[in-house]
């Protein structure tokens, strides 16, 4: 055999390449199974970017069966909630272009909370059964209230209420919510405030 | 009464853009005096011509692009640009290098990307990086110094630049050049012997050393400044040890 | 003799200290109305604990403290609650806020304080909780509530008080009227703070601009005859910053993200330090305030001693502010204070100053002109900071690398702002990414608690359904079982059962 090799010397390349190939491939397939890494999925990832209102805007019945749409190639662009910063955070992740918000399933909006007004509800516990995230509490026959450190704005709970006492307010308004803006690239870097007469002659 | 809303601080330094550009004009005055000191009028020759030219480039291409083209000059940025440039061109170069090569440099080194302040690159380098590659023959026709051979008077240095071919070439030998042809001398030697290194020029080396210990960023602008810097430190024992070279 | 370091940067603008005669301090009148925001601190809002019509009393409480990042707000002078409700205050949002006005009386009628003159002999908490009960929060400008400052928590052992009297903005000489007028005040309140916190020494920084301060400071300390340590230190902006004068008098840095007490340090403002020494002592709570009121635009710039909730347009007319025109009013400094957008908004702890300057004394900026890289920034943070890098990644709002270049280690001073030749409003980029960047881990924050909250329901339902089949399956078998042992289809016989009881009904209509 070896001298059939030593004779044929295109026959001992392909030999010693093939070996070498097998020897490789198998010592490749054991460390894939050995030293296998509980990956994060990427569905998980995607899930992880998503602002998790919960709503049902993007047509799945939550963020995290939207993550996993995504992840089998479903578009970026569905997410209202998420809006612009959710597209670019997807894109980056996924090494996809960036695409515009697709109008179809809602616009951005700011965020909101639901805000039930307590001596109109009556006790149906519609909103509760409808509430994806439990951040409405109550019984049967009693008023309800939001939890509004939990409510996601998502607005399920709107639709089922028979006697519509729920309203959506913005969630971020006030002064500890407010942070200063970017400048704006613009000619006069101050703004008049008109204030006149009325502070003078209050004065 | 009306009230203004401005964001803090409200209170600013003296500090302009045309403040900071001319501080860098006055540090290029001392190499600027010391290339004319060694090669006659030529950089000054440079300077001037390459800066009209680059004005008026401004002038045109931000009057075109829209913006005030008296903010833009005002801000003194292009005077910066076409002098680094011109410092660094030979001096005697024909006109049509600088031409080129101030034009590159406003209008491919900085006017293309949206101009001061989004340039990429330094302006200057663009214009003397495509000179350099495009015409290295005339971009390496250094005169000689003073003392090597005679620095020509303003006439003669008008005529060389606006009607080259009217003066033979005046290029000589640089002292790196020196070093290359060296057979049979040791440096030490060759240091204290041959012209280009003693009188005049010995005394350069000097002088530029000097300028590399007190102004180092000022023999930075010119790569010939630079290499003399270099001589001299290569003759310095205590900086040899110190490199153990 | 201490080492005095120096810190990285700093800037030496035009002080403007003696346009407002420092050590020179005068009452404003009390004004017809009291407009008192409940929130004039770093926290949680006071809660009103008074009703509109009520009668209150000077020094009475009118909002309550609402957990441990909040303080009371006490009424400054007698009068009538006429209003809570939203109103404009001094804010650089411009926004209004909660606020109790009061009709004042003109009485001036105030409650019985009862002091403690033996704090010695007290136990640190009790008069931890005093200071609170007295509505004292820094009077710095923070406002970061005294009380919280003073429970480090017993993992932090503090070994240094040091009371910082830079006052290292220009034209502020609020705290240097108050160490020149308050010197043994400030020095007792300096060891009851000291007291509190088991710190074994006092230190108090003042810088070399405010010889009188110095001098009368001093003087306090001998006469208390106790052992504190007055370092004086060269006159460069912003050597206030507490991290900053931490470094200047000890060598030491602050870690980033940390707080001074981390390296056994506690720095309070000289302010705080009196109103201390007033809510102890003489048992009163805090309701005034020394504010500097300066700038060209005055006639009459001085130091005075205000209620807080005193409309700022109030003080300036006392001040005797003329102008046309456009007028820029700023609450604090010229460096780090911001433009008041309403007159109406009253002072609050935080008013150090209030500066009306014209416009040939401090122009306003020309429009930002593209960055040069100078790197005059660099040269200038006192954070040693990249501040045009900061710019750079602020714009392309890129917060992994504001994170990076250490975005929250910014002070705010405005040092690089200053310096800028091409006039770039660098502080307001890293305010506004600060903000961003609070806003969108806040928003993770809420997201992440969303799914948990959305993955528990899922689990609960998938296990209500399966506890309801599990059950029928149960009931089913059951029953087949039951089957099987009689012998009989129970569907058989209820099919039988309901034709029985349909015979049943016909024969009997």
């Amino acid at each position: 055999m070896l001298a059939m090799l030593s004779d044929q010397p295109l026959l001992a390349a392909l030999t010693a390449l093939l070996g070498l190939g097998a020897t490789f491939g198998a010592l490749l397939g054991f460390a894939a199974i050995r030293f296998r890494v509980e990956g994060n999925p990427i569905s998980e990832q995607i899930n992880a970017l998503l602002p998790q209102t919960q709503c049902g805007q993007c047509g799945y019945p939550g963020c995290r069966p939207y993550s996993e749409a995504i992840a089998d190639g479903d578009s970026i662009n569905k997410c209202p909630p998420g809006g612009e910063e959710t597209i670019q955070a997807l894109a980056d992740l996924l090494d996809v272009e960036p695409q515009p918000l697709d109008a179809e399933h809602g616009v951005e909006k700011e965020p909101v909370v639901a805000w039930i007004r307590e001596d109109e509800c009556i006790g149906c516990t519609k909103c509760i059964q409808a509430c994806p995230v439990d951040a409405i509490l109550g019984a049967a026959k009693v008023m309800h209230t939001v939890i509004a450190d939990e409510c996601t704005g998502c607005d399920l709970c709107i639709e089922p209420c028979p006697v519509d006492c729920i309203d959506l307010i913005p969630r971020k308004e006030g002064i500890s919510f407010w942070h200063w803006s970017l400048p704006e690239d613009r000619a006069s870097r101050y703004d008049v405030i008109a204030t006149d007469a009325a502070t003078r002659d209050a004065a | 009464m009306s009230l203004l809303r401005v964001t803090s601080p409200h209170a600013s330094g003296q500090g302009q853009v045309s403040s900071v550009m001319r501080d860098v004009l006055i540090a290029t005055l001392p190499g600027v005096l010391i290339l004319t000191a060694y090669f006659g009028p030529g950089t000054l020759l440079n300077i001037v011509f390459g800066g009209l030219i680059a004005v008026a480039t401004e002038y045109a291409i931000t009057a075109l692009r829209g913006r005030d083209p008296r903010v833009a000059i005002s801000d003194l940025s292009i005077l910066v640009t076409s002098t680094l440039l011109c410092i660094a061109l030979p001096p005697y170069a024909p006109w049509w290098l600088i031409v080129i090569g101030v034009l590159t440099a406003v209008l491919l080194g900085k006017q293309v990307f949206g101009g001061l302040g989004y340039n990429p690159f330094n302006p200057a380098m663009v214009g003397y990086v495509v000179l350099l590659i495009s015409f290295p023959v005339q971009m390496s026709a250094w005169a000689s110094p003073r003392g090597l051979a005679e620095v020509p008077g303003l006439g003669d240095t008008l005529r060389h630049v606006f009607a080259p071919g009217t003066i033979d070439a005046v290029t000589a030998a640089t002292p790196l050049d020196l070093l290359r042809q060296n057979t049979g001398l040791l440096f030490e030697d060759l240091l204290t012997n041959s012209p280009e290194l003693t009188g005049w020029g010995g005394i350069g080396w000097f002088e530029v050393n000097l300028a590399f210990l007190r102004w180092r960023p000022l023999a930075v602008v010119s790569p010939d400044l630079y290499l003399a810097c270099a001589h001299r430190y290569a003759r310095c024992p205590r900086c040899l040890r110190a490199h153990r070279i | 003799m201490r080492t005095i370091h120096d810190i990285h940067g700093g800037i030496h603008p035009p002080e403007r200290k003696a346009l407002s005669r420092p050590g020179d301090l005068q009452n404003a009148p009390i004004p017809p109305v009291l407009v008192l925001p409940v929130r004039q601190h770093l926290g949680v809002p006071a809660l009103p604990i008074v009703a509109v019509g009520d009668t209150v009393l000077g020094g009475q409480v009118l909002a309550e403290a609402q957990g441990v990042m909040s303080v009371p707000v006490h009424a400054p002078s007698s009068g009538t609650v006429v209003a809570i409700e939203s109103r404009p205050i001094a804010h650089a949002s411009g926004l209004a806020d909660q606020c109790i006005v009061i009709q004042t009386d003109g009485e001036d009628h105030w409650l019985a304080f009862e002091g403690v003159t033996s704090w010695r002999e007290r136990d640190p908490a009790t008069l931890v909780e005093r200071i609170r009960e007295a509505g004292i929060a820094g009077l710095g400008g923070a406002g970061f509530p005294t009380a919280v400052k003073l429970s480090p928590g017993p993992t932090r052992p503090i070994e240094t008080l040091l009371v910082n009297g830079t006052e290292c903005e220009p034209y502020i000489t609020a705290d240097d009227t108050l160490m020149q007028c308050r010197a043994d005040e400030l020095v007792e309140g300096a060891h009851i703070l000291a007291h509190i916190l088991s710190a074994d020494s006092i230190l108090i920084g003042i810088e070399d601009n405010k010889p009188d301060a110095i001098a009368r400071v001093q003087a306090a300390i001998s006469r208390a005859g106790v052992d504190v340590e007055l370092a004086t230190f060269p006159t460069k902006y912003p050597s206030g910053g507490e991290k900053q004068i931490i470094e200047i008098l000890t060598g030491q840095q602050v870690p980033s993200g940390g707080i001074p007490a981390d390296i056994g340090i506690v720095c309070v403002n000289p302010g705080t330090a009196v109103a201390t020494q007033q809510a102890i002592v003489d048992g009163k709570p805090l309701t005034h305030r020394i504010v500097t009121l300066t700038g060209e635009a005055l006639a009459a710039p001085q130091n005075v001693t205000a209620c807080l909730g005193t409309p700022i347009t109030q003080l300036l007319e006392h001040a005797e502010l003329s102008v046309d025109g456009q007028q820029r009013i700023i609450h604090g400094g010229p460096m780090m204070g911001f433009a008041v957008s309403d007159l109406n908004a009253p002072i609050t702890k935080i008013t150090n100053c209030l500066l009306a300057p014209t416009a040939t004394e401090l122009p306003l900026p020309d429009p930002a002109q593209p960055c040069i890289r100078c790197g005059h920034c660099a040269e200038a943070c006192p954070a040693s900071l990249l501040p045009q890098q900061l710019y750079w990644y602020a714009r392309a709002k890129d917060q992994e690398q504001l994170a990076e270049h250490r975005l929250f280690d910014c002070i705010e001073c405005g040092a690089c702002a200053y310096v800028c030749p091409s006039q770039i409003p660098l502080v307001q980029y890293y305010r506004a990414a600060k903000g961003q960047i609070r806003d969108s881990e806040q928003e993770k924050r809420r997201s992440d608690n969303s799914r948990e909250r959305f993955e528990a329901r899922q689990a609960r339902l998938e296990a209500e359904t399966a506890a309801r089949e599990a059950k029928r399956a149960a009931r089913k078998a059951a029953a087949q079982s039951q089957a099987a042992e009689n012998g009989s289809d129970p569907i058989q016989e209820a099919i039988e059962r309901a034709k029985a009881r349909k015979a049943e009904q016909e024969a009997n209509p």
